[in-house]
């Protein structure tokens, strides 16, 4: 059972109210692909990912960003309840996308660089700590049902 | 995944605006190392106060974002440029390689925060490359 701390649930919170999912969900899918070039193996339909400018560039990376981003709302939305609102999604990322769950860490990491540079100072330690706990509990309910 | 010239242009041009703020991204970074990571706080039992901004932080930090910015300069051989300070990190600090991974990431989130215009995509993956390959230097004399 994940405890969060007032802080961390107001954090959280106020992020992604904040947050323009449009924006943020294609810029991090975007950063992702780019630099860990490993992960354009799961968007092979996806057209043209030559270099970078393709890629960001490029209108079905912009709306699957989105996607993604609408998909980390629900766990926004239902804090107390990750695993079990995941349990459908993780399924679907382990038996039909056949994505290595290590995926899910290099895009928070990419996520995590377009938050920080979106809200700058005040992403300070304690907001940080708090989203990187969010999303370490995200990843942990994504990986829940591979076998 | 070596660097490419590409990368060497991408990593000289971004550091150069990085420098003057050494002792800012260093304060950032490892505070939020010491801070997020919490098991890093062990190395440091021997400080009085590792919260985030403190004078012993700022100090440090500063130290570890010069010795990056040192890395820059020796980018055609960071084996042998970083020698002798692989040689302390493995026979008198001892630090698990395992925590450059952990004060990478956050040098990154410091440095996107920093300069959330100059930090593009590219220069994100330039950059990874570059702290991984000084990484694996500094681990070179561990075993």
């Amino acid at each position: 059972m994940v405890v969060w701390t007032e802080f961390e649930r107001a954090t959280i919170q106020d992020i992604f109210s904040k947050m323009n999912y449009e924006v943020v969900g294609p810029q991090a899918l975007a950063r992702c692909l780019i630099v860990y070039p490993w992960t354009q193996r799961y968007f092979g339909n996806f057209g043209n990912l030559y270099n970078a400018a393709a890629i960001m560039g490029n209108p079905m990376v912009a709306a699957h960003g989105k996607v993604v981003l609408r998909g980390l709302d629900r766990a926004v939305k239902n804090m107390d309840n990750i695993k079990a609102t995941y349990a459908e999604l993780s399924v679907l990322h382990s038996e039909k996308l056949h994505v290595d769950p290590d995926n899910f860490r290099l895009l928070a990491d990419c996520l995590t660089v377009v938050v920080a540079g979106q809200m700058g100072a005040s992403f300070t330690p304690e907001v940080q700590a708090a989203f990187q706990k969010f999303i370490a509990v995200v990843i942990s309910a994504l990986g829940k049902q591979y076998h | 995944m070596s660097l490419s010239a590409k990368d060497k242009l991408a990593i000289k041009t971004f550091f150069e605006k990085v420098a003057p703020k050494a002792e800012e991204i260093g304060n950032e970074t490892l505070s939020r190392t010491l801070f997020v990571y919490p098991q890093t706080k062990t190395y440091f039992s021997h400080w009085a106060d590792l919260s985030p901004g403190s004078p012993q932080v700022k100090k440090h930090g500063t130290t570890v974002v010069k010795g990056v910015l040192s890395a820059v300069e020796m980018m055609d051989d960071l084996k042998g440029g970083l020698l002798t300070l692989s040689e302390l990190h493995a026979f008198m600090l001892r630090i698990d390689p395992a925590n450059f991974k952990i004060i990478n990431q956050n040098l990154l989130v410091s440095l996107a925060l920093m300069f959330p215009d100059d930090f593009t995509p590219e220069v994100h993956v330039s950059v990874d490359k570059f702290l991984a390959q000084v990484s694996l230097a500094l681990a070179e004399k561990y075993r």
